[in-house]
């Protein structure tokens, strides 16, 4: 595991907003065929640190190293490049408004292939499929889908090009205990099937205890990161904390109780 | 085997009839699909021709794309594969059935330009029934506050006051002196080919104080304002926000509506008004500059073309103008329902329907007040 290539290397990353430091001295990677999961109180910079390694946010410091490139020296086109290998499901699914489910899957297809409309239109029906959405779904706008669809659809789209690493801004969220729990499978399974390496920021605790091979936790502007039983093991008060609540608890003993009915 | 078939070797894609083989290779991923796809549509006879073995291990990269394509134009006729296993988890997580988009049928043009006249129709009557009814809504609630004044927002009605009325001022006076501006120059060429230069005076002042400084106060007021209050009250219904209110036992329609309409109500006259003397002002800037008459003149002409009626005929319009803007415009903040988009239709639609219902109102007015003989 630790010979493993790596895909995301974050390097002494300092976010600043005004007088407000959110990020100082941080450093955090990303093996290929990890589900990373970021976690961290309201307010840490989980979403910044997000989206300093997609580049949408420019870092006050510090280096986002992508597949060995470094975001900042990448010209347009590298980076264009570089945003076709990664798919991203936003917080509250981002599908654009004004297009159906069907083309919202089919737009990155359109926009960077140069497939005939008849196969786009077959491929996002099977990405549809394969997030577990129907086809009747596909003609609908995203203002007429519930939460658990919208997500599924947001995935399809950030699948759309068969990314290499996918992020996901608390994809869990919103979502009855249900489908928060199908969608942990389905992302167990895909990470199985298409060999994705995945970063999760999330809140939920089944989700990080089922899903997460190693868990990023932003404490003092700076990442302690490790394996479930480490970051349970770890001595920083904050941290212990976390990973000691009774919530914590209860998600942790939830997933032992399913994993034994699995291997039983 | 047939004739005039002959083995394929392309970068892809390599056939050899003699051995049944079919030999993948290559990045079979989404960015090469359009090319991959062109190669198997072509020699789609020659794969279906015959029953072939799979060879997939010269594959060096493989999505769920790639593996679309094998499964499309491969999958009913290869009996056998040779691939490893990462390679068959990825073939076989695909839907085993391509998925149909569910087709609509569609009726002929003429039955759905048809449809689409009807549904317009009965959306028009049910937008003038609901208008009608919110009005009336809007009315009891007034009513009932006037029962009881304490029930009236002063700090939420001095707030739209400031906004719809003592911010607008700047653009609304900008606005009137470049109407005066426009009206005295048409005026001042076309009259003085008559020797009647003088009435350029009479045309800005009458024009200024009946139509337009009503009308384009009424129509600024409409973009600035009323757009602003469709939105308003549209993000708090979005945000669940009038729904706390009422759950707390408080009236939305006491609390947003009546507020913005009664600080309408006041400062749309007070800002024809301001329209009015900045427009007078204009002429005679316009007057002394065209026509060469001195200020003293100007205003002595003024005192005997402009007549208490002919101010009340512009003043009275500006409440009902007030009260158009603000019942439609708050009507369609009142209706946002679901998405955030929704705001944004809402509010160019209030301001289209304010804007015209503004004109057509005036023109009414125009046929009572030509029928009285004002």
């Amino acid at each position: 595991m630790a010979e493993r290539k790596t895909l995301i290397d974050v390097r002494n990353l300092c976010n600043r907003f005004g007088d407000n430091t959110v990020h100082q001295g941080l450093y955090l990677t990303l093996h290929e065929g990890e589900i990373l999961g970021i976690v961290g109180g309201s307010g840490s910079g989980k979403s910044v640190l997000l989206r300093s390694m997609l580049g949408l946010h420019k870092p006050t410091s510090g280096d986002v190293i992508v597949n060995g490139c470094n975001l900042k020296d990448l010209s347009k086109e590298e980076t264009d490049e570089l945003e076709k290998k990664w798919g991203v499901l936003f917080q509250d699914g981002a599908l654009f408004s004004g297009l159906t489910t069907l083309d919202n899957v089919a737009f990155p297809l359109r926009e960077y292939t140069g497939l005939d409309e008849k196969a786009i239109e077959s491929i996002a029906l099977f990405k549809l499929e394969i997030t577990g959405l129907k086809a009747d779904v596909a003609d609908r706008y995203p203002s007429s889908l519930s939460g658990g669809m919208v997500k599924r659809a947001g995935l399809a789209r950030a699948l759309a090009l068969d990314p290499q690493i996918l992020f996901l801004d608390e994809p869990t969220a919103g979502l009855d205990p249900l489908a928060a729990a199908a969608f942990d499978s389905l992302l167990l399974r895909l990470r199985d099937i298409l060999r994705l390496s995945v970063v999760i920021i999330t809140h939920d605790l089944d989700t990080l205890v089922r899903v997460c091979d190693r868990i990023a936790m932003i404490v003092d502007k700076k990442v302690i990161s490790g394996t479930l039983a480490e970051m349970m093991a770890h001595d920083h008060p904050e941290v212990s904390a976390y990973f000691h609540g009774t919530r914590m608890h209860a998600a942790e003993k939830a997933a032992h109780h399913t994993a034994g009915e699995l291997g039983g | 085997m047939k004739s005039g078939m002959q083995n394929i070797n392309s970068q892809y894609i390599q056939i050899d009839l003699a051995r049944h083989l079919v030999v993948m290779r290559g990045e079979w991923s989404v960015f090469h699909a359009d090319v991959i796809r062109k190669v198997l549509r072509q020699n789609k006879k020659i794969l279906t021709s015959a029953t072939f073995t799979a060879d997939l291990s010269q594959v060096s990269a493989l999505d769920t794309v790639g593996a679309w394509l094998i499964r499309q134009y491969l999958g009913m006729h290869t009996p056998s594969w040779q691939m490893t296993e990462q390679q068959k988890k990825l073939l076989d997580f695909l839907p085993a059935v391509a998925p149909k988009r569910l087709s609509l049928a569609t009726p002929p043009a003429l039955m759905t330009a048809l449809t689409r006249l009807g549904e317009r129709t009965v959306e028009g009557l049910a937008f003038a029934y609901e208008l009608v009814a919110f009005s009336g809504l809007i009315f009891c609630r007034l009513l009932a506050n006037l029962r009881h004044p304490s029930e009236f927002r002063p700090a939420a009605i001095s707030r739209h006051i400031y906004e719809t009325g003592i911010a607008a001022l700047p653009i609304i006076g900008l606005l009137a002196f470049l109407m005066s501006t426009v009206v005295s120059y048409q005026g001042a060429i076309q009259l003085q080919k008559f020797g009647a230069d003088i009435f350029t005076i009479d045309l800005t002042v009458i024009s200024m104080l009946r139509e337009m400084a009503p009308l384009v106060t009424a129509i600024m007021v409409a973009g600035r304002s009323g757009s602003a209050f469709a939105a308003e009250i549209g993000v708090m219904r979005l945000r669940k926000e009038t729904d706390a209110l009422e759950s707390m036992g408080l009236d939305p329609i006491s609390l947003l509506v009546l507020p913005r309409l009664l600080a309408l109500l006041l400062t749309l006259p007070l800002l024809t008004f301001f329209a009015d003397i900045v427009g007078i002002a204009g002429g005679a800037l316009m007057s002394y500059s065209l026509i060469d008459i001195p200020p003293e003149q100007y205003i002595a002409r003024v005192a005997e073309t402009a007549t208490p009626t002919m101010f009340m005929v512009g003043m009275i319009k500006a409440p009902v103008f007030a009260m158009i803007i603000a019942t439609i415009c708050t009507y369609h903040g009142m209706k946002v329902t679901g998405s955030a988009e929704s705001v944004g239709r809402v509010t160019t639609i209030s301001v289209v329907q304010t804007i015209f219902m503004v004109i057509f109102a005036d023109a009414i007015f125009s046929i009572i007040f030509a029928e009285l003989d004002i």
